[in-house]
């Protein structure tokens, strides 16, 4: 493999492979949550710590993952405590992001830019220090996920028993919204804001129309996740088409043939 | 051990937003009770089950589980709980039966709580106890309603619990695969020293195995064993003219 003798296609690639391991494993507690669109608006949300962090001279990496956290926190606890439902609060904190995006960008133009790389990632200009810091990112998911996985999975099935059985309910869904957050400041750099909320979704999507239980499920889904960065940059490479575009097209390939498996082999088994 | 009060429930009032489902509600669970909780649609049965396990608080009184006040409880591992309408289950969701059971050892587990080769174990002999270990691997959504019910079961006492609550379980399930599930509760009840706490329309069923009785509307309007509520003249009324399936002893 030739292309990956370029030290920015090595960067690209481990970056690429780590998010999308991250994004798989998320995904799928927030799919099945009925959360898919959380993703989708933390990112309007980090638009705007972006924002703050270009018009402060702060690195917008640091501005927009304390937003965003705040932000995810306050979507729980909305929900929790004032019984709107998860898609309203959603909503109403995206939109507040992107307003204030919007009107900080204005502000000062100067900066637009600089704004557009973090809509739409840049993954061939992912720098060393970059690459180090998704690495731990994405070992505090891995590990955050490993160590509360059947926990996580307990209240993704059924909250009211897994609060009767002493799981601390709230707090291990604090740790859903948190891990949220960093995934999608993560993922802006890498993919883009416009894209890593289909990282989210779409590998997990994948490996749901097919996984017997959990564990196989979550597997395939970062199988899905992690081939479509290795084959979208191969892609983008040889075909000279933007890389995020490529990873998220393939993504959807593998869904689609997925889901079409999964349709296949229910008309084959009712036909035979 | 025998006459030890597993929970108890002192003078106990709630309020949902502005109505009073219950009002000054007392009652006693001893060990080794065998207790079924009748009532109409919105009696607040599973209103009084979910502020005995904590999902809800109460606006007076007390409760106390296992000798502890239900704020400071933590002996999850010792409580079994079936919710009502488990079987609304997401058909999509992708956890086998074995990954449903395990569910039930996290409670008796130490972070991090993984599951080990003597956790199987106890999950099969869980599955064993309902008759479904043939279905370990599938996937919990392709079972039937009454099948779903049977792995809830299993969830709830893989941990050997001290106390198991049951809310309607049976709703749903057809005749033959109920009278099974009752001998089931009974089993679990006298060999494996199980208190059992069980709400249920099926008054009919309660005949045979129950041992005591706990009538909700809004109060409490009996609590005590078989023969005593088939003397009681306050039910009568109650009951509309079904005491019969309750009194009459074969
Ligand atoms: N989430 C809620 N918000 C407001 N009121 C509620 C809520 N849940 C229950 N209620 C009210 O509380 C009352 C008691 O409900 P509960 O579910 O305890 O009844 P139940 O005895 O279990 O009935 P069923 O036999 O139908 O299961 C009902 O009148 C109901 O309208
Ligand atoms: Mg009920």
């Amino acid at each position: 493999m030739g292309i990956f003798s370029y030290h920015f296609m090595q960067r690209a690639l481990w970056s690429g492979i780590l998010l999308s391991i991250a994004c798989a494993m998320l995904g799928i507690f927030l799919i099945l949550r009925r959360e898919a669109m959380i993703g989708h608006g933390l990112s309007h949300i980090a638009f705007g710590g972006v924002a703050i962090g270009l018009f402060f001279h702060v690195l917008p990496m640091v501005t927009s993952l304390l937003v965003v956290s705040v932000a995810a926190l306050g979507i729980v606890k909305i929900k929790e405590k004032a019984g709107v439902y998860e898609d309203t609060a959603i909503g109403i904190f995206s939109s507040i992001g992107m307003a204030a995006g919007i009107i900080i960008a204005s502000l000062a133009g100067s900066f637009n830019v600089d704004l557009m790389s973090y809509l739409f990632g840049n993954i061939l200009a992912i720098s060393s220090l970059e690459l180090w810091i998704s690495l731990a990112l994405t070992m505090t998911i891995f590990i955050s996920i490993v160590l509360f996985y059947r926990e996580l999975m307990f209240i993704t099935f059924d909250p009211e028993s897994a609060k009767a059985s002493g799981m601390k309910v709230s707090r291990l869904e604090s740790l859903l919204a948190i891990l949220t957050a960093v995934t999608v400041v993560l993922g802006m750099k890498i993919v883009g804001l416009l894209l890593v909320t289909a990282l989210l979704v779409i590998p997990s999507a994948a490996g749901l129309q097919v996984g017997k239980s959990f564990g196989q499920t979550l597997l395939l889904s970062i199988l899905v996740a992690s081939l479509s960065v290795f084959l979208g940059l191969i892609f983008s490479f040889y075909g000279n088409i933007p890389a995020s575009g490529a990873i998220i097209l393939i993504a959807s390939l593998f869904f689609l043939s997925l889901f079409l498996f999964r349709i296949l082999k229910i008309k084959y088994s009712l036909s035979g | 051990m025998n006459n030890q009060c597993l929970v108890s429930v002192e003078n106990v009032s709630f309020i949902y937003s502005k109505t009073k489902v219950l009002s000054e509600i007392t009652l006693k669970i001893t060990r080794g009770d065998f207790l079924a909780v009748i009532g109409p649609n919105g009696s607040g049965k599973t209103t009084l089950l979910k502020l005995i396990l904590g999902l809800l608080q109460p606006n007076e009184g007390k409760i106390q589980i296992l000798g502890k006040d239900i704020k400071k409880f933590s002996l999850w591992n010792k409580v079994g709980y079936v919710p009502q309408k488990a079987t609304h289950v997401d058909p999509f969701f992708p956890a086998s039966v074995l990954e449903i059971v395990a569910m039930g050892l996290l409670s008796s587990k130490r972070f991090p709580r993984f599951i080990t080769k003597s956790d199987e174990k106890k999950i099969d002999q869980a599955l064993e106890l309902v008759d479904m270990q043939k279905f370990k691997t599938t996937r919990i959504g392709e079972l039937s309603g009454g099948q779903q019910q049977r792995v809830f079961i299993a969830r709830a006492i893989v941990n050997h619990p001290d106390i198991l609550f049951l809310d309607e379980p049976t709703a749903g399930i057809d005749g033959a695969s109920q009278a099974r599930f009752y001998d089931m509760l009974d089993i679990l009840n006298r060999i494996q020293k199980i208190t059992i706490v069980l709400i249920t329309h099926d008054i009919g069923v309660v005949n045979k195995y129950i041992m005591k009785i706990a009538c909700l509307n809004q109060k409490l309007i009996f609590h005590g064993s078989h023969d005593q509520f088939c003397q009681s003249s306050v039910i009568e009324e109650f009951l509309k003219g079904e005491q019969h399936l309750i009194c009459h002893r074969h």
